[in-house]
């Protein structure tokens, strides 16, 4: 015992334990108060029960009206496509052959004296709208004003959307259209970053696709037909596959001739000449011309040309997809006008315009062109 | 070292009750110690104002409240729309119904179905297969182009009545039905995106478009203050009186053909239900 009591009595390192121990625990207590008071949410802050978790769900709701926004654009914008695709003929700007009273030419001749006056083809791959040709159209028309939807949004919203996005994609079936996101939806808050891509598919219920090609089809089987022979095949595809024919014969262009030079000719210029002279000459001994009269003189070769006769026809197409719901029975949209700067109802309606020349060389009729004088 | 020192002589000394002053200051020191510690670690809240204090304790029912407008309103603009004769089937509904209960013959007073079918059967393409959100939308190019705008109002209100209006049991008379419809209201030119300061909804707020039904027995309850009409007790957490007597709004922009928006506003009443009149 008296071992034991001594050696607690003589433990050197008894001597630095208290202040050690001192020492320590300071910068422990010091470290701890530093923490609690430096937290970015104090207990004083006054943030009740479920505030952050509800300004998760706040973001949340927020990103959704921009997302809601974007499809219901998509969709607008998908309509208002659709008006101006059907209106232009399935071309988004200018058709590759013109058109004609706000129809685009899917079938368009020339008649030249280059080509003997032959009725050819304006262009001799053809001018009608392929299905890539319609997609591309249908992409071209969509994207401007589904372009301004997002600028007005961004405009007056505090959420901003990026209008960056993969190449749209036309899927058939019922239109649809698909908008893949490069870009998120970006909403930044203290302690919160969300980000969601707005990406859509929006349909237009009705295969714009689908119409072109059936009535592209149609119309190359319609060219060079007779007037009599058009109006009965439209008349027998009338109502088919949800569509409604319409066509407008103007009265053709008659009395047009086409020239084209075949040869030479030649020209003759009428001239005075004594016919009759007086039997006896003058006191100078000249023969004094009793007589005149005109002949023709030749005076060289002149251009011989063909001239044929030829019938222009312009038919006016126009196709309408039914709608037993619509009260005109065609399917309307509601575009806005750039003419009327008004929002209006407008009927789907495809337009296209056929043209061909029919000539009649059997009544060709031969002319000579001189540059002075006349035919001979 | 000396014998008074050794443990023995210090027992001993307790045995003889002779508990040294220094001993007890020394255990003083330690539990002052300890309190100040405490103190210092805020263990207890002591640095905490009593409105510190309950904000930790409260749900702030408005934050609740404004999601659920939020979601409410989205649903109502995803909500698609049904066709030509269901839609007006369930208008005639109103028709039929108007004398057989109190609340729909008040309700039917706001409206004039007539002209709503009017429009309604002129253009269909309104609502034929389109969500609430694109009927919003088709009716902005009727309002705007010269078609009669009452009627466009009508239209409005007879079918956000149809498809959005509420029931609830009717308590005083047990097994009848309260309708009620809480306020939609549409402005097709906003300044800008922030919730309406008007508290009625309808009531000279710039909306072209605006409906909104609530019993007349009901309105003197909503009047009251907030604190009486809404003293409503979540799992033992009282609710914190909200800053505005209309409860929550959410606000959502549509987009309208002339590559313009419009702004939608709508009104949840969360502390509807705890207004009815009692049994």
């Amino acid at each position: 015992m008296a071992n034991a009591n001594k050696l607690m009595q003589n433990k050197k390192g008894l001597d630095y334990y208290v202040a050690t121990i001192t020492i320590m625990a300071i910068f422990l207590l010091g470290f701890v108060v530093f923490s609690l008071f430096t937290k970015d949410y104090h207990l004083r802050s006054g943030l009740a029960l479920g505030s952050e978790q509800f300004r998760i769900l706040k973001t949340y709701a927020n990103a959704e009206k921009a997302l809601l926004f974007v499809d219901d654009s998509a969709r607008l914008a998908l309509e208002q496509a659709a008006v101006s695709y059907g209106k232009n003929g399935f071309f988004s700007s200018n058709p590759p052959c013109g058109g004609i009273n706000g129809h685009s030419y899917w079938a368009k001749d020339n008649i030249l004296p280059e080509n003997s006056c032959v009725p050819l083809p304006v262009n001799p791959s053809g001018c009608y709208p392929y299905e890539e040709t319609m997609k591309a159209s249908l992409i071209g028309l969509f994207t401007p004003p589904f372009s301004s939807f997002i600028s007005g949004f961004n405009e007056k919203s505090d959420v901003k959307v990026p209008f960056s996005y993969e190449p749209f994609e036309v899927k058939q079936g019922s239109t649809e259209i698909i908008g893949r996101a490069k870009e998120p939806v970006t909403i930044s808050m203290p302690n919160i970053k969300y980000g969601v891509k707005p990406s859509f598919t929006e349909k237009l219920g009705r295969d714009v696709v689908a119409d072109g090609n059936s009535i592209a089809a149609v119309a190359q089987s319609l060219v060079g037909n007779t007037e009599k022979d058009i109006r009965s095949v439209v008349s027998s595809i009338d109502g088919m596959s949800g569509l409604d024919w319409d066509e407008n014969f103007p009265p053709p262009k008659k009395s047009y001739t086409c020239d084209y030079p075949t040869g030479t000719c030649s020209c003759c210029r009428l001239e005075e000449v004594c016919s009759e002279y007086k039997p006896e000459p003058n006191e100078k001994g000249e023969f004094v011309c009793k007589k005149k009269k005109f002949v023709d003189v030749l005076i060289g070769t002149g251009v011989e040309y063909t001239g044929v006769p030829y019938d222009e026809f312009d038919v006016l197409m126009s196709v309408k997809v039914n709608d037993p719901v619509s009260p005109t029975g065609h399917k309307r949209f509601f575009v806005y006008d750039e003419a009327t700067k008004k929002v209006v109802l407008k009927e789907l309606d495809y337009n296209f315009a056929l043209n061909w020349i029919e000539a009649h060389p059997e009544d060709a009729k031969r002319s000579c062109v001189c540059s002075s004088g006349y035919e001979c | 070292m000396g014998k008074e020192h050794s443990a023995k002589h210090i027992s001993e000394r307790f045995k003889k009750g002779q508990f040294g002053l220094l001993d007890i200051a020394s255990y003083l020191l330690f539990f002052v110690s300890v309190a100040i510690l405490i103190l210092l670690l805020n263990l207890g809240g002591q640095f905490l104002k009593n409105k510190e204090a309950r904000a930790s304790l409260d749900v702030d029912v408005n934050l609740a409240s404004f999601a659920k407008a939020d979601a409410q309103l989205d649903s109502y603009l995803r909500t698609d729309l049904p066709g030509k004769d269901e839609l007006l089937e369930k208008i005639q509904w109103l028709e039929e119904n108007k004398n057989k209960n109190p609340y729909i013959t008040e309700l039917k007073k706001q409206l004039d179905l007539k002209k709503a079918r009017e429009i309604l059967e002129a253009y269909p393409e309104v609502y034929e297969g389109k969500d609430y959100s694109g009927f919003i939308s088709g009716l902005h190019a009727l309002y705007y182009s010269g078609e009669d705008r009452g009627k466009v109002w009508d239209a409005f209100r007879a079918v956000t009545a149809v498809m959005f209006l509420r029931s609830v049991k009717d308590y005083p008379k047990r097994g009848e039905f309260m309708f009620y419809l809480l306020p939609v209201g549409v402005d097709f030119d906003p300044e800008d995106l922030k919730p309406s300061s008007n508290e009625d909804l309808c009531g000279r707020s710039g909306f072209e478009l605006c409906i909104r039904y609530f019993p007349e027995i009901m309105v003197p309850q909503m009047n009251k203050e907030y604190e009486e009409a809404s003293g409503a007790v979540l799992a033992g957490r009282t609710a914190r009186k909200p800053a505005r007597r209309f409860s929550s709004q959410a606000v959502q922009a549509i987009p309208v053909a002339n590559s313009g928006l419009a702004k939608v506003e709508f009104r949840y009443y969360h502390e509807f239900k705890s207004w009815l009149p009692q049994a």
